[in-house]
């Protein structure tokens, strides 16, 4: 076992807006159900850093992309596939293959995201077992455009959604597609500030 | 934090609106 990867924190609202977009591939899929398989990986990172399996250190400050995190099972590679196939299996076995796989696919995206930011630190294999090379882009380094990209990604997301939502036949209800799209837009807004500043 | 607020956001106020737009059904499981 090597030592535990390290990698700044984190992607939040480009994963939402990736997620946003996947709508526009099935219509079926509600988007909570995608919401929440985008962040699948996260999602478990939580209980498992109160287990203390896996931790997130913050200096001092704080501020964006200063967190480390380790997290060596839910964001390796193959511990995201095996925690991907997981929710895809559940959404194949609740829903059907199609949506299964749309959602598995969602959550894998996850770790392709991360792959772009994080410095060369999320390993292969969980506990970075057989000490194999160490992935990353490394995006993190030029915060900006780690900013840009979520933001990049927020907006194509959401109007995919938007155009998808707007060939809906209207039922002239108080809820609109630009009403929704406008919640995502705001929802994506709030929470980059907040891990724009850190918090 | 931003984290925590996202789900919320995300997950339960837009998916809540989601649910409010004529979307196809989803697909339900036969019944055994």
């Amino acid at each position: 076992m090597a030592a535990a990867a390290n990698s700044t924190t984190t992607v939040i609202t480009g994963h939402f807006g990736l997620a946003a977009g996947a709508k526009s591939a099935d219509y079926r899929a509600p988007l909570w159900s995608l919401m929440l398989a985008t962040v699948w990986l996260d999602v478990v990172f939580v209980p498992l850093v109160l287990l203390k399996i896996e931790s997130i250190d913050t200096p001092p400050g704080g501020g964006y992309g200063t967190s480390v995190i380790h997290a060596d099972y839910t964001h390796s590679l193959l511990g995201a596939l095996i925690l991907s196939a997981a929710f895809g299996a559940v959404a194949w076995w609740r829903w059907d293959r199609r949506l299964g796989l749309l959602l598995g696919a969602v959550a894998f995206s996850h770790w392709v995201l991360d792959l772009i930011v994080h410095r060369g630190d999320m390993p292969i294999l969980p506990g970075n077992a057989g000490d194999l090379p160490l992935l990353g882009f490394g995006l993190w380094r030029v915060p900006v455009a780690s900013i840009l990209v979520e933001a990049a990604l927020l907006v194509a997301g959401v109007f995919l959604y938007w155009r998808a939502a707007k060939s809906l036949p209207s039922q002239g209800g108080r809820v609109t597609p630009s009403l929704v799209a406008g919640a995502l837009l705001l929802s994506g807004a709030i929470v980059l500030t907040l891990d724009a500043l850190g918090l | 934090m931003a984290f925590f607020v996202g789900l919320v956001l995300f997950i339960g106020v837009c998916g809540f609106l989601d649910s409010r737009l004529p979307w196809p059904p989803r697909p339900t499981r036969p019944q055994r």
